[in-house]
Protein backbone atom coordinates (compact mmCIF):
# COMPACT_ATOMS: atom_id res chain seq x y z
CA UNK A 1 0.00 0.00 0.00
CA UNK A 2 1.14 3.50 -0.78
CA UNK A 3 1.66 6.50 1.35
CA UNK A 4 -1.91 7.84 1.43
CA UNK A 5 -3.06 4.58 2.91
CA UNK A 6 -0.59 4.93 5.71
CA UNK A 7 -1.59 8.52 6.19
CA UNK A 8 -5.20 7.45 6.48
CA UNK A 9 -4.27 4.80 8.98
CA UNK A 10 -2.24 7.39 10.87
CA UNK A 11 -5.13 9.81 10.87
CA UNK A 12 -7.44 7.14 12.18
CA UNK A 13 -4.97 6.27 14.85
CA UNK A 14 -4.76 9.91 15.87
CA UNK A 15 -8.53 9.99 16.00
CA UNK A 16 -8.52 6.97 18.25
CA UNK A 17 -6.05 8.67 20.54
CA UNK A 18 -8.07 11.90 20.55
CA UNK A 19 -11.20 9.94 21.30
CA UNK A 20 -9.46 8.07 24.10
CA UNK A 21 -8.15 11.26 25.65
CA UNK A 22 -11.56 12.85 25.40
CA UNK A 23 -13.12 9.84 27.01
CA UNK A 24 -10.66 10.08 29.86
CA UNK A 25 -11.36 13.79 30.28
CA UNK A 26 -15.06 13.08 30.15
CA UNK A 27 -14.74 10.57 32.92
CA UNK A 28 -12.54 12.86 34.97
CA UNK A 29 -14.68 15.97 34.64
CA UNK A 30 -18.12 14.42 34.56
CA UNK A 31 -17.94 12.44 37.75
CA UNK A 32 -16.02 13.94 40.63
CA UNK A 33 -18.39 16.41 42.34
CA UNK A 34 -21.04 13.92 43.43
CA UNK A 35 -20.96 10.18 43.13
CA UNK A 36 -24.44 8.81 43.55
CA UNK A 37 -26.68 10.20 46.22
CA UNK A 38 -25.08 12.28 48.95
CA UNK A 39 -25.55 11.18 52.52
CA UNK A 40 -28.20 13.53 53.89
CA UNK A 41 -28.85 13.31 57.59
CA UNK A 42 -30.35 15.63 60.15
CA UNK A 43 -29.76 15.11 63.86
CA UNK A 44 -32.48 16.57 66.04
CA UNK A 45 -31.58 17.81 69.51
CA UNK A 46 -34.18 19.45 71.71
CA UNK A 47 -33.29 18.44 75.23
CA UNK A 48 -30.73 19.79 77.65
CA UNK A 49 -28.77 16.67 78.51
CA UNK A 50 -24.97 17.05 78.43
CA UNK A 51 -24.35 13.31 78.15
CA UNK A 52 -26.83 12.97 75.36
CA UNK A 53 -25.28 15.89 73.54
CA UNK A 54 -21.79 14.47 73.69
CA UNK A 55 -23.00 10.99 72.70
CA UNK A 56 -25.00 12.41 69.85
CA UNK A 57 -21.99 14.25 68.48
CA UNK A 58 -19.85 11.13 68.83
CA UNK A 59 -22.43 9.09 66.94
CA UNK A 60 -22.39 11.76 64.30
CA UNK A 61 -18.63 11.44 63.94
CA UNK A 62 -18.99 7.67 63.67
CA UNK A 63 -21.65 8.21 61.08
CA UNK A 64 -19.23 10.30 59.02
CA UNK A 65 -16.38 7.83 59.52
CA UNK A 66 -18.61 5.01 58.35
CA UNK A 67 -19.67 6.72 55.14
CA UNK A 68 -18.14 5.84 51.79
CA UNK A 69 -15.04 7.93 51.22
CA UNK A 70 -16.22 9.37 47.92
CA UNK A 71 -19.75 9.96 49.13
CA UNK A 72 -20.79 13.57 49.52
CA UNK A 73 -22.01 14.40 53.01
CA UNK A 74 -24.76 16.82 53.91
CA UNK A 75 -25.20 16.56 57.63
CA UNK A 76 -27.02 18.96 59.88
CA UNK A 77 -27.58 19.21 63.57
CA UNK A 78 -30.79 21.02 64.34
CA UNK A 79 -31.21 22.38 67.84
CA UNK A 80 -34.34 23.88 69.27
CA UNK A 81 -35.99 24.21 72.63
CA UNK A 82 -33.67 23.16 75.41
CA UNK A 83 -31.39 21.59 72.83
CA UNK A 84 -29.74 24.94 72.18
CA UNK A 85 -28.03 24.59 75.55
CA UNK A 86 -25.57 22.48 73.61
CA UNK A 87 -24.19 25.59 71.95
CA UNK A 88 -24.51 27.64 75.13
CA UNK A 89 -22.37 25.16 77.01
CA UNK A 90 -19.92 24.90 74.14
CA UNK A 91 -18.82 28.43 75.03
CA UNK A 92 -17.55 27.33 78.43
CA UNK A 93 -16.87 23.62 77.93
CA UNK A 94 -13.66 23.17 75.90
CA UNK A 95 -14.28 19.46 75.19
CA UNK A 96 -17.70 20.12 73.80
CA UNK A 97 -16.45 23.12 71.89
CA UNK A 98 -13.65 21.21 70.17
CA UNK A 99 -16.06 18.40 69.29
CA UNK A 100 -18.40 20.90 67.69
CA UNK A 101 -15.55 22.61 65.88
CA UNK A 102 -14.18 19.33 64.58
CA UNK A 103 -17.57 18.47 63.11
CA UNK A 104 -17.91 21.91 61.61
CA UNK A 105 -14.59 21.44 59.87
CA UNK A 106 -16.17 18.38 58.23
CA UNK A 107 -18.97 20.56 56.89
CA UNK A 108 -21.53 19.58 59.49
CA UNK A 109 -23.97 22.47 59.90
CA UNK A 110 -25.30 23.44 63.34
CA UNK A 111 -28.71 25.04 62.92
CA UNK A 112 -30.60 26.90 65.61
CA UNK A 113 -34.32 27.58 65.84
CA UNK A 114 -35.13 31.30 65.67
CA UNK A 115 -38.40 30.82 67.57
CA UNK A 116 -36.45 29.33 70.44
CA UNK A 117 -33.99 32.21 70.55
CA UNK A 118 -36.89 34.66 70.61
CA UNK A 119 -38.95 32.84 73.23
CA UNK A 120 -35.93 32.43 75.51
CA UNK A 121 -34.61 35.93 74.98
CA UNK A 122 -31.28 34.70 73.62
CA UNK A 123 -29.08 36.29 71.01
CA UNK A 124 -26.75 34.58 68.57
CA UNK A 125 -23.83 35.82 70.65
CA UNK A 126 -25.00 33.72 73.61
CA UNK A 127 -24.21 30.61 71.60
CA UNK A 128 -20.95 29.22 70.33
CA UNK A 129 -20.23 30.65 66.87
CA UNK A 130 -23.69 30.92 65.41
CA UNK A 131 -23.99 33.03 62.30
CA UNK A 132 -27.06 34.51 60.69
CA UNK A 133 -27.27 31.71 58.18
CA UNK A 134 -27.34 29.15 61.02
CA UNK A 135 -30.62 30.48 62.40
CA UNK A 136 -33.78 29.01 60.93
CA UNK A 137 -37.22 30.45 61.55
CA UNK A 138 -38.79 27.36 63.05
CA UNK A 139 -36.93 24.24 64.03
CA UNK A 140 -39.84 21.92 63.43
CA UNK A 141 -40.60 23.46 60.06
CA UNK A 142 -36.96 23.05 59.13
CA UNK A 143 -37.03 19.39 60.13
CA UNK A 144 -40.06 18.94 57.91
CA UNK A 145 -38.37 20.67 55.03
CA UNK A 146 -35.18 18.67 55.36
CA UNK A 147 -36.97 15.35 55.58
CA UNK A 148 -39.03 16.22 52.55
CA UNK A 149 -35.77 16.96 50.76
CA UNK A 150 -34.54 13.46 51.46
CA UNK A 151 -32.72 13.90 54.75
CA UNK A 152 -32.80 10.97 57.11
CA UNK A 153 -34.11 11.98 60.53
CA UNK A 154 -32.22 10.89 63.60
CA UNK A 155 -33.30 11.71 67.12
CA UNK A 156 -30.42 10.77 69.42
CA UNK B 1 -40.02 -15.41 14.18
CA UNK B 2 -36.33 -15.60 13.47
CA UNK B 3 -36.58 -12.27 11.69
CA UNK B 4 -38.16 -10.69 14.72
CA UNK B 5 -35.43 -12.05 16.85
CA UNK B 6 -32.81 -10.73 14.50
CA UNK B 7 -34.23 -7.23 14.43
CA UNK B 8 -34.67 -7.34 18.17
CA UNK B 9 -31.03 -8.27 18.37
CA UNK B 10 -30.06 -5.33 16.19
CA UNK B 11 -32.24 -2.86 18.01
CA UNK B 12 -30.06 -2.17 21.05
CA UNK B 13 -27.17 -0.86 19.02
CA UNK B 14 -29.59 1.25 17.03
CA UNK B 15 -31.04 2.64 20.22
CA UNK B 16 -27.63 3.42 21.50
CA UNK B 17 -26.80 5.24 18.32
CA UNK B 18 -30.07 7.11 18.32
CA UNK B 19 -29.76 8.08 21.93
CA UNK B 20 -26.31 9.29 21.16
CA UNK B 21 -27.35 11.19 18.09
CA UNK B 22 -30.51 12.72 19.52
CA UNK B 23 -29.21 13.24 22.98
CA UNK B 24 -26.56 15.30 24.56
CA UNK B 25 -23.83 15.05 22.00
CA UNK B 26 -24.55 15.67 18.38
CA UNK B 27 -26.56 18.50 16.99
CA UNK B 28 -28.15 17.24 13.81
CA UNK B 29 -26.14 19.45 11.55
CA UNK B 30 -23.00 17.68 12.60
CA UNK B 31 -24.51 14.35 11.73
CA UNK B 32 -25.80 15.61 8.42
CA UNK B 33 -22.34 16.92 7.66
CA UNK B 34 -21.00 13.49 8.27
CA UNK B 35 -23.72 12.02 6.09
CA UNK B 36 -23.02 14.42 3.27
CA UNK B 37 -19.39 13.46 3.32
CA UNK B 38 -20.31 9.82 3.27
CA UNK B 39 -22.65 10.10 0.29
CA UNK B 40 -20.31 12.31 -1.68
CA UNK B 41 -17.20 10.31 -1.37
CA UNK B 42 -18.10 6.63 -1.12
CA UNK B 43 -17.01 3.72 0.85
CA UNK B 44 -13.89 4.95 2.48
CA UNK B 45 -15.85 7.84 3.87
CA UNK B 46 -18.53 5.52 5.06
CA UNK B 47 -15.98 3.46 6.85
CA UNK B 48 -14.59 6.58 8.45
CA UNK B 49 -18.06 7.64 9.33
CA UNK B 50 -18.93 4.35 10.92
CA UNK B 51 -15.72 4.25 12.78
CA UNK B 52 -16.28 7.75 13.95
CA UNK B 53 -19.71 6.87 15.26
CA UNK B 54 -18.43 3.76 16.93
CA UNK B 55 -15.61 5.64 18.51
CA UNK B 56 -17.88 8.29 19.90
CA UNK B 57 -20.40 5.75 21.07
CA UNK B 58 -17.74 3.85 22.92
CA UNK B 59 -16.61 7.15 24.36
CA UNK B 60 -20.05 8.00 25.65
CA UNK B 61 -20.81 4.49 26.81
CA UNK B 62 -17.61 3.23 28.26
CA UNK B 63 -18.94 -0.28 28.75
CA UNK B 64 -19.48 -0.85 25.05
CA UNK B 65 -16.18 -2.19 23.73
CA UNK B 66 -14.98 -0.58 20.52
CA UNK B 67 -15.37 -3.14 17.75
CA UNK B 68 -12.29 -4.19 15.94
CA UNK B 69 -13.94 -4.96 12.60
CA UNK B 70 -13.97 -1.34 11.50
CA UNK B 71 -10.26 -1.08 11.91
CA UNK B 72 -9.67 -4.31 10.10
CA UNK B 73 -11.55 -3.08 7.11
CA UNK B 74 -9.85 0.26 6.84
CA UNK B 75 -6.68 -0.84 5.07
CA UNK B 76 -8.85 -2.53 2.47
CA UNK B 77 -10.91 0.59 2.04
CA UNK B 78 -7.81 2.69 1.90
CA UNK B 79 -6.45 0.38 -0.73
CA UNK B 80 -9.42 0.96 -2.95
CA UNK B 81 -9.63 4.70 -2.61
CA UNK B 82 -6.21 6.13 -2.20
CA UNK B 83 -4.89 9.65 -2.48
CA UNK B 84 -6.09 12.92 -1.27
CA UNK B 85 -9.83 12.33 -0.66
CA UNK B 86 -9.04 9.51 1.70
CA UNK B 87 -6.55 11.58 3.60
CA UNK B 88 -8.97 14.49 3.71
CA UNK B 89 -11.63 12.21 5.06
CA UNK B 90 -9.28 10.95 7.74
CA UNK B 91 -8.33 14.46 8.76
CA UNK B 92 -11.95 15.55 8.75
CA UNK B 93 -12.88 12.61 10.89
CA UNK B 94 -10.04 13.44 13.23
CA UNK B 95 -11.19 17.04 13.57
CA UNK B 96 -14.80 16.08 14.09
CA UNK B 97 -13.82 13.37 16.50
CA UNK B 98 -11.74 15.74 18.56
CA UNK B 99 -14.45 18.37 18.50
CA UNK B 100 -16.97 15.76 19.51
CA UNK B 101 -14.76 14.62 22.33
CA UNK B 102 -14.31 18.19 23.43
CA UNK B 103 -18.04 18.83 23.33
CA UNK B 104 -18.75 15.75 25.40
CA UNK B 105 -16.07 16.70 27.83
CA UNK B 106 -17.32 20.22 28.16
CA UNK B 107 -20.89 19.07 28.72
CA UNK B 108 -19.69 16.71 31.41
CA UNK B 109 -17.85 19.57 33.04
CA UNK B 110 -20.90 21.77 32.92
CA UNK B 111 -23.07 19.16 34.54
CA UNK B 112 -20.51 18.68 37.25
CA UNK B 113 -20.26 22.41 37.84
CA UNK B 114 -23.99 22.75 38.08
CA UNK B 115 -24.15 20.05 40.72
CA UNK B 116 -21.27 21.57 42.62
CA UNK B 117 -22.87 24.98 42.43
CA UNK B 118 -26.16 23.70 43.71
CA UNK B 119 -24.57 21.89 46.63
CA UNK B 120 -22.60 25.00 47.39
CA UNK B 121 -25.67 27.15 47.49
CA UNK B 122 -27.43 24.56 49.50
CA UNK B 123 -24.82 24.58 52.20
CA UNK B 124 -24.35 28.31 52.10
CA UNK B 125 -27.71 29.96 52.08
CA UNK B 126 -30.10 28.37 54.44
CA UNK B 127 -33.01 30.37 53.18
CA UNK B 128 -32.50 28.61 49.89
CA UNK B 129 -32.54 25.14 51.36
CA UNK B 130 -36.18 24.56 50.65
CA UNK B 131 -36.14 25.85 47.11
CA UNK B 132 -32.92 24.14 46.18
CA UNK B 133 -33.81 20.88 47.86
CA UNK B 134 -37.19 20.80 46.26
CA UNK B 135 -35.82 21.66 42.90
CA UNK B 136 -32.66 20.50 41.32
CA UNK B 137 -30.66 19.09 44.14
CA UNK B 138 -32.98 17.06 46.22
CA UNK B 139 -35.28 14.15 46.00
CA UNK B 140 -36.78 14.01 42.58
CA UNK B 141 -39.50 11.63 43.59
CA UNK B 142 -40.98 13.73 46.39
CA UNK B 143 -40.93 16.69 44.05
CA UNK B 144 -43.10 14.75 41.65
CA UNK B 145 -45.41 13.62 44.40
CA UNK B 146 -45.96 17.19 45.50
CA UNK B 147 -46.16 18.60 42.03
CA UNK B 148 -49.92 19.10 41.83
CA UNK B 149 -50.83 20.58 45.20
CA UNK B 150 -48.20 19.95 47.76
CA UNK B 151 -49.44 18.53 51.02
CA UNK B 152 -47.09 18.12 53.91
CA UNK B 153 -48.09 15.55 56.48
CA UNK B 154 -46.24 15.87 59.72
CA UNK B 155 -46.57 13.78 62.82
CA UNK B 156 -45.26 15.36 66.02
CA UNK B 157 -44.64 12.78 68.69
CA UNK B 158 -44.39 13.80 72.36
CA UNK B 159 -43.88 11.71 75.44
CA UNK B 160 -42.41 14.18 77.88
CA UNK B 161 -44.27 16.58 80.16
CA UNK B 162 -41.97 19.57 79.70
CA UNK B 163 -44.40 22.50 79.58
CA UNK B 164 -41.84 24.88 78.09
CA UNK B 165 -41.21 22.41 75.28
CA UNK B 166 -44.98 22.14 74.80
CA UNK B 167 -45.33 25.90 74.52
CA UNK B 168 -42.52 26.02 72.00
CA UNK B 169 -44.08 23.16 70.09
CA UNK B 170 -47.31 25.17 69.78
CA UNK B 171 -45.21 28.14 68.57
CA UNK B 172 -43.61 25.94 65.98
CA UNK B 173 -46.93 24.58 64.76
CA UNK B 174 -48.29 28.09 64.32
CA UNK B 175 -45.15 29.07 62.54
CA UNK B 176 -45.48 26.10 60.21
CA UNK B 177 -49.07 26.95 59.36
CA UNK B 178 -48.15 30.56 58.68
CA UNK B 179 -45.41 29.43 56.38
CA UNK B 180 -47.68 26.93 54.62
CA UNK B 181 -50.24 29.69 54.07
CA UNK B 182 -47.53 32.00 52.70
CA UNK B 183 -46.39 29.38 50.24
CA UNK B 184 -49.90 28.21 49.43
CA UNK B 185 -49.53 24.55 50.25
CA UNK B 186 -51.56 22.19 52.39
CA UNK B 187 -50.31 21.13 55.77
CA UNK B 188 -51.63 18.30 57.91
CA UNK B 189 -50.18 18.17 61.38
CA UNK B 190 -51.02 15.50 63.89
CA UNK B 191 -49.76 15.77 67.45
CA UNK B 192 -49.56 12.45 69.23
CA UNK B 193 -48.99 12.46 72.99
CA UNK B 194 -48.43 9.51 75.23
CA UNK B 195 -46.95 8.81 78.65
CA UNK B 196 -46.32 12.01 80.59
CA UNK B 197 -46.97 14.17 77.55
CA UNK B 198 -50.71 13.45 77.73
CA UNK B 199 -50.71 16.35 80.18
CA UNK B 200 -50.88 18.57 77.12
CA UNK B 201 -54.38 17.29 76.39
CA UNK B 202 -55.65 16.28 79.85
CA UNK B 203 -58.74 18.22 80.84
CA UNK B 204 -57.50 18.47 84.45
CA UNK B 205 -53.86 19.31 83.78
CA UNK B 206 -53.51 20.91 80.35
CA UNK B 207 -51.05 23.80 80.61
CA UNK B 208 -52.43 25.72 77.61
CA UNK B 209 -56.05 24.63 77.05
CA UNK B 210 -57.20 27.88 75.45
CA UNK B 211 -54.33 27.90 73.06
CA UNK B 212 -55.00 24.34 72.02
CA UNK B 213 -58.67 25.19 71.51
CA UNK B 214 -57.85 28.26 69.45
CA UNK B 215 -55.35 26.47 67.29
CA UNK B 216 -57.70 23.55 66.66
CA UNK B 217 -60.25 26.08 65.52
CA UNK B 218 -57.84 28.13 63.39
CA UNK B 219 -56.28 25.15 61.67
CA UNK B 220 -58.81 22.46 60.73
CA UNK B 221 -56.02 20.21 59.43
CA UNK B 222 -54.36 20.17 62.85
CA UNK B 223 -55.23 17.21 65.05
CA UNK B 224 -54.40 16.67 68.70
CA UNK B 225 -54.43 12.99 69.57
CA UNK B 226 -53.80 11.22 72.85
CA UNK B 227 -52.87 7.64 73.54
CA UNK B 228 -55.85 5.69 74.85
CA UNK B 229 -53.61 3.16 76.57
CA UNK B 230 -51.88 5.84 78.59
CA UNK B 231 -55.22 7.31 79.59
CA UNK B 232 -56.67 3.99 80.67
CA UNK B 233 -53.53 3.29 82.69
CA UNK B 234 -53.91 6.70 84.39
CA UNK B 235 -57.57 5.96 85.02
CA UNK B 236 -56.66 2.66 86.67
CA UNK B 237 -54.06 4.35 88.84
CA UNK B 238 -56.38 7.14 89.88
CA UNK B 239 -59.50 5.03 90.18
CA UNK B 240 -61.47 7.50 88.05
CA UNK B 241 -61.69 8.29 84.36
CA UNK B 242 -59.25 10.87 82.99
CA UNK B 243 -60.85 13.22 80.50
CA UNK B 244 -59.17 14.92 77.60
CA UNK B 245 -59.82 18.34 76.10
CA UNK B 246 -62.82 18.55 73.77
CA UNK B 247 -60.53 19.34 70.82
CA UNK B 248 -58.47 16.21 71.40
CA UNK B 249 -59.07 12.76 69.96
CA UNK B 250 -58.06 9.34 71.17
CA UNK B 251 -55.85 6.94 69.29
CA UNK B 252 -55.54 3.33 70.39
CA UNK B 253 -51.79 3.58 70.98
CA UNK B 254 -49.48 6.55 70.62
CA UNK B 255 -46.52 4.52 69.46
CA UNK B 256 -48.60 2.47 67.03
CA UNK B 257 -50.06 5.66 65.60
CA UNK B 258 -46.58 7.11 65.11
CA UNK B 259 -45.48 3.96 63.32
CA UNK B 260 -48.62 3.87 61.21
CA UNK B 261 -48.24 7.43 60.04
CA UNK B 262 -44.62 6.91 59.14
CA UNK B 263 -45.59 3.87 57.13
CA UNK B 264 -48.11 6.08 55.34
CA UNK B 265 -45.33 8.46 54.38
CA UNK B 266 -45.83 11.13 57.01
CA UNK B 267 -42.83 13.08 58.15
CA UNK B 268 -41.99 12.09 61.71
CA UNK B 269 -40.56 14.37 64.34
CA UNK B 270 -39.98 13.35 67.91
CA UNK B 271 -40.35 16.41 70.05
Amino acid sequence: MQRPGWLLAGALLLMLVAGGVSALLFTALGKPPVVGEPLRVVYHINTDAPDLHLNALRSLQNHIDGAEIEQALQIKVLMHGSGIHLLQRARSDPDLRSTVNALKRQDVRFLVCGNTLASRGLARGDLHEVEDRDVVRSGIAELTRLQRAGYTYIKP
Amino acid sequence: MSNDRLSAKDRPSEEILNAFVDGEFAPEDRLSTLKTIASNEDLSREVCDMHQLKELVSMAYEDVPARQTGRGRQPAAGGRLLRFPAVAAGVLALVIGSLGGYELTRDGGLVGDAIAQISGEESDALALVAAVDDGAEGAVVPQKAFAATRTDQVLLHLNDADTLAMAELLDDIESMYREAADQGHELNVQVVVHNNAVDLLRADRAPYPERVANMAQDYPALRFTACAQTLSRLAREKGRPVDILPEAELVDSGVAEAARRQAEGWIYIKV
